[in-house]
Order: structure tokens, then C-alpha cells, then sequence
């Protein structure tokens, strides 16, 4: 729900395409394949993934990539910061938020790229 | 690293009604760059159709215990909502879903759309203006 809702706000916003992975798996795979993307919001609170190890997967393997942690519980925003994540995304957000962070980390940039919205 | 979203202090999990009202806001901002002749985009589209679609959707499902949301949203927001906001937002739905059409609208539907989006505003506390605004600028 959160997700979805992340996915229409962006891509709204920036008129880009955004893509969301139900899975760490997906998002591994996706990432594999050799991706555009600029940013990935990644939740670190669910239950079957490890959202931190995606982000230290894209931050080792992709430092420039943008990484941004989103989770309702406090003591993640200090893992975040051990992760070397670029933002932390606090719930509960609202629309103005999501505004704030693409035009922090995306909007001043030229070059059109994809957002990934995962978990 | 920045941090945006709730303070510590306040922050917990995303409930329906937190994602209900975000969804409207989303949906007021879209109709306000509408109004304001913002670009449709081959990504905006298909984000226009599914935020009206899960309104219209939660909409109906509020409708069905508008005494609790009432309530809850009373408590929780402050807000007081009766079963005619919920026409309007399901007004607001059946708009939203034409602004994808390239089909005119014409001047008395704007003068409706912008009637209703003024009584959903006022009755949610939230202009989109600056939003909309934003969204053009970044055009």
C-alpha cells in the first residue's frame, strides 16, 4: 500500500518511471541486469527481506547510486547511517515529503533516469 | 544523510487513513496542475488513473463505516467529515480518471472541478497549490 502509493507519487511528480520489486530477489536480480536507475527507496522494516543488505549491496557495488532507507521504527535511521544510506525516510510521510526528497536528490539533475521504489 | 518523514517521536506504521489522505492530497495536486494545464506525461498517466482508482476504491469502503472514520479521523486529525465529502472525493475520482483523455473539458466542468476541489480542501486543510506549482517548475 505504502509502496504504491510512493510508485504514483514519483512518477507523478517527475514523470519518470519508477519500479517497485515485492522482493529483495527481484531488486537483486533487476540490479544484475545492469540498471539505469538513480535512487532506490528501500524499506527496511518488512519482515522477509533484508533491506539494509540491499543497500550495502548498491552502495558497495554502485557508490554514486542513491540509497534511501524508509522504515517506522527509530533505531533504523542510525543502521541507515552505518549503511552509508544517502536519506532516511521516516512513516509516517506524506506527499509533501516524497516532493522534497525528489527534488533533494533528482530533480536538480539533468539526465532522465528511472526511480526504484522497493518495499 | 538527510531525514525526512515524522519525527522519532512519531513515528509507527502507515494505517489505511494515513495512505487514504495522502492519496487525496496526491489526487488534489494532480487536479490542481490539470487546471493549470500541466503536461500529461506517458508516466503521469498511468499515475493519475490508479491514485483515483484506489481513492474511489477506499472511498467506498469508508462509506460503508463513515461513523467510525468519523471517529477515528476526529481523534487522529481533526477533521470532520460527513457522508458528503465522500461524494465529493468520489466526484473528484470520476474527474480525475478524463484528465489522462485528450478529450477538451470544458469551461463549466472546470468551474465544477474547481468548486469541488475548493470544499475537499477546505474540509481537509490542504491547497495543493504549491505543489501543483512545483510540478509545473519542474516541467
Amino acid at each position: 500500500m505504502t509502496k504504491e502509493f510512493v510508485v504514483d507519487t514519483l512518477a507523478y511528480q517527475l514523470n519518470r518511471q519508477v519500479l517497485s520489486f515485492a522482493t529483495e530477489e527481484e531488486a537483486r536480480d533487476y540490479i544484475g541486469q545492469g540498471d539505469s536507475a538513480q535512487l532506490f527507496i528501500v524499506g527496511v522494516d518488512g519482515t522477509d527481506l533484508d533491506g539494509f543488505d540491499l543497500i550495502g549491496t548498491i552502495k558497495q557495488s554502485s557508490p554514486a547510486k542513491i540509497c534511501i532507507a524508509m522504515s517506522a521504527t527509530v533505531d533504523h535511521e542510525q543502521q541507515a547511517a552505518g549503511m552509508s544510506a544517502d536519506g532516511f525516510l521516516a512513516k509516517p510521510f506524506g506527499m509533501a515529503d516524497l516532493f522534497e526528497l525528489a527534488e533533494h536528490f533528482l530533480v536538480e539533475r539533468d539526465s532522465p533516469a528511472e526511480v526504484e521504489a522497493e518495499n | 544523510m538527510i531525514r525526512i518523514g515524522a519525527a522519532p517521536s512519531e513515528m509507527r506504521r502507515m494505517e489505511t487513513y494515513d495512505i487514504f489522505f495522502c492519496r487525496l492530497q496526491l489526487l488534489v495536486v494532480m487536479a490542481r496542475g490539470y487546471l493549470a494545464d500541466c503536461p500529461p506525461g506517458e508516466f503521469r498517466n498511468p499515475a493519475i488513473l490508479n491514485t483515483a482508482r484506489r481513492v474511489a476504491n477506499d472511498t467506498v469502503d469508508w462509506s460503508g463505516r463513515v461513523n467510525n472514520f468519523r471517529t477515528e479521523s476526529e481523534t487522529k486529525r481533526g477533521l470532520k467529515l460527513d457522508p458528503t465529502f465522500f461524494q465529493k472525493v468520489k466526484l473528484l475520482t470520476v474527474i480525475a480518471k478524463s484528465f489522462t483523455s485528450s478529450e477538451p473539458m470544458g469551461q463549466f466542468r472546470r468551474s465544477a472541478l474547481d468548486e469541488n476541489l475548493e470544499s475537499i480542501c477546505d474540509i481537509i486543510g490542504f491547497t495543493g497549490s504549491s505543489q501543483a506549482t512545483r510540478i509545473l517548475e519542474i516541467m
